[in-house]
């Protein structure tokens, strides 16, 4: 399958990034109207969930752009890198988020449930390793960049 | 900084963009390029071509001015 292109993968992954994307949205407006449904209420958690599912969104979009960009044919420009170093900066909120989280429950809630700390730890730990990826990559990115342009205006 | 005084030799030869152009085997997009100083590099191959066609030397194309 082509990677790059019209019908590449990347219109593949656009596509479902959008689905994503606009799910999430959803998702978001109607979370307290499915919550009361089932005899729930958003009280607390909200501060977490609403962030969070913001910084995931700020993700997905930078992502829909960087595909549609594959499906240009065109990778390799500034609106990339900057679109990588934007979806960081997402990540790193969501790793401090999920940090604040865990430092709720254990340090002010008391509550010591070990799979719940092990799962906080462990997403914390992902979006920062995300972020720092993301990181790096834009700076290849960037470097691929300019010697892209280096080479095109070399007559 | 490194200029490109392209417009002048073409001007002393009485030659157009289009043909010198055509005659060094580039596009005239990329001669406007190098004209208008927008360029980052030129090969060796292409230089010795403009060379070739405007009958000068380098140093009549190429000129050197301290960066402001």
């Amino acid at each position: 399958m082509k990677i790059l292109g019209e019908n590449g993968l990347g219109k593949v992954l656009k596509l479902f990034l959008q689905i994503c994307f606009f799910g999430g949205i959803i998702v978001l407006i109607i979370l307290p109207f499915l919550l009361q449904m089932v005899g729930l209420h958003l009280n607390a958690s909200a501060f977490i969930i609403y962030p969070n599912g913001i910084a995931l969104l700020v993700i997905a979009y930078q992502f829909i752009g960087l595909f549609d960009s594959l499906k240009k044919n065109n990778p390799f420009c500034m609106e990339n890198v900057k679109r990588l170093k934007n979806a960081g900066i997402a990540s790193l909120a969501e790793a401090l988020l999920w940090g604040m989280d865990l430092f709720v429950q254990t340090v002010l809630v008391k509550s010591f449930e070990p799979i719940s700390i092990l799962v906080l730890l462990f997403m914390f730990i992902l979006f920062i390793g995300v972020a720092i990826a993301l990181y790096i990559l834009s700076e290849l990115l960037k470097q691929a960049t300019n010697y892209k342009e280096e080479n095109e205006l070399t007559i | 900084m490194i200029i490109v005084n392209l417009d002048v030799m073409m001007a002393k030869r009485k030659i157009s963009s289009q043909e010198l152009a055509e005659k060094v085997g580039i596009t005239p997009a990329n001669l406007s390029i190098l004209k208008t100083n927008k360029g980052k590099a030129i090969r060796f191959s292409t230089l010795d071509k403009i060379c070739e066609v405007l009958e000068c030397t380098p140093g009549d194309i190429l000129d050197y001015k301290v960066n402001q």
